[in-house]
């Protein structure tokens, strides 16, 4: 296909377009430069690792179903008292990931038990757990769920978000994203979430990283508990 | 050729018309809610329909503008524009964390609609301005992009997109690495028509004759 150009254009074609793709070029690669973070972060979870560290994620003060049947809220409301909430998103069918949590936080629970005598901030570390699974977790469902782990409802809450908006509310504000792992259950990122008073995201860890996680816990309660 | 020419434009026609089809949100969700159909079906389809569009666009366009042609062409010399913006669009939507953007933010699935179409629409006209060599370049450079993000995506354990599984993942890597095979594979013909069409220009071009030498009579 001949170009719609008299020969004598050639030249000014060529150095059209050559200016143009030196422009294309340079914002394509200045652009990739920012939305990658200096070429560093190439994933969903980078970015969110990003965005907490600039404290962008914030939970929502979303009515919480506690066992699936007593209202309560945390996070953000000025009388809840502790000041640094551990949270993990769970359904109670998951026979994998869901239950190794589910040991973590009772391995916390027990350290909270242990240490609270000598460490007063930790009265302001809370453990909370929220299952995404309207559909299938009911309140027999979260009872047992409590039984099997031991649950003491004063150091650990489970609870469920009062509607399906609430619960896409709130994993949208901490782009918890879960999707069906083909076997009738779910596979989501992020494990454990340390939120403050605020419900702003401070940490994000891996389910092995619990003994860290609490660690900064702590440390937030501290620091709360610190300003007058 | 007639025969040819019939069931060209009825295909056309439904290339074009095909990207409606993601309208539907159930179909489109569940194209989406797999990588390998996201990035290997919904990706060509968008393509495929940017290009079919040029053959319905152009003429209307150049009889609305009449200058579009001229345009394009100072703008585009040797297809080399093109290739850059196709090449372009061809990387950022490999990255994982932007296909993670579309499914979440509908400025960015707007983006990615448009410009798989746009690249299509553009490469249509100006891949027979590109240079042999420029197109060998341009194609070897898609197939090196789809080979690199397809082994990468088969190799890592972990999932790089939250929106997919890890088998998922793999799959999707592996239909790109057979991608980058039919692209590289398309690259080594147009190099081999190329080495060809040199030869045979060779062949024809006839010897020099030597310039006469006055001699004494």
């Amino acid at each position: 296909m001949p170009d719609s150009i008299s020969p004598a254009d050639s030249a000014l074609a060529r150095r059209l377009t050559i200016a143009l793709c030196a422009a294309l070029l340079t914002a394509f690669v200045w652009g990739l430069y920012r939305y990658t973070a200096n070429f560093d972060v190439w994933t969903f979870e980078g970015h969110r690792q990003l965005a907490m560290q600039a404290g962008d994620l914030r939970a929502p003060q979303v009515p919480l179903r506690e066992m699936g049947t007593t209202p309560i809220t945390l996070w953000g409301s000025a009388t809840s008292p502790p000041a640094a909430y551990l949270v993990d998103f769970i359904y109670t069918r998951c026979p994998s990931v869901c239950r190794v949590l589910g040991n973590e936080y009772q391995q916390m629970q027990a350290q909270l038990v242990a240490q609270r005598a000598r460490n007063p901030a930790l009265a302001a570390v809370h453990l909370v757990s929220i299952s995404f699974d309207a559909e299938h977790d009911d309140p027999a469902s979260l009872r047992e769920y409590a039984r099997e782990h031991q649950i003491d409802p004063a150091l650990w809450t489970l609870a469920m978000p009062a509607t399906a908006a609430d619960t896409q509310a709130l994993t949208r504000s901490l782009e918890v994203i879960a999707i069906p792992d083909g076997l009738g259950g779910f596979v989501h990122n992020g494990a454990i979430h340390l939120l403050d008073a605020s419900g702003r995201l401070r940490g994000l860890y891996e389910f092995d990283q619990w003994p860290q996680a609490l660690e900064a816990a702590k440390q937030l309660a501290t620091v709360r508990r610190d300003i007058p | 050729m007639m025969h040819s020419t019939r069931l060209r434009k009825p295909v056309a026609d439904l290339l074009t018309v095909l990207p409606l089809i993601l309208l539907w949100p159930t179909l489109r969700h569940r194209i989406e809610s797999q990588m390998l159909l996201h990035m290997l079906v919904e990706f060509p389809v968008l393509f495929a329909a940017g290009w079919a569009a040029r053959d319905l666009l152009l003429p209307a366009a150049a009889r609305r503008f009449p200058r579009t042609s001229r345009v394009l062409a100072l703008l585009d010399w040797g297809g080399l524009t093109s290739a850059s913006v196709v090449t372009c669009v061809v990387m950022f939507w490999m990255i994982p964390a932007a296909l993670d953007a579309t499914l979440l933010v509908a400025p960015v699935a707007a983006a990615k609609y448009l410009s798989w179409w746009l690249a299509g629409l553009i490469l249509a006209g100006s891949w027979r301005r590109m240079t042999p060599e420029l197109l060998l370049f341009f194609v070897g450079n898609l197939s090196w992009t789809s080979a690199t993000a397809g082994m990468l995506y088969m190799d890592t354990t972990s999932r790089l997109c939250a929106n997919y599984l890890t088998d998922d993942q793999s799959n999707t890597g592996i239909g790109l690495v057979l991608l980058a095979l039919v692209l590289g594979a398309l690259a080594l013909r147009q190099m081999m028509r190329l080495g060809a069409t040199q030869a045979a220009a060779r062949r024809i071009t006839p010897p020099v004759a030597p310039a006469p030498t006055k001699t004494a009579r």
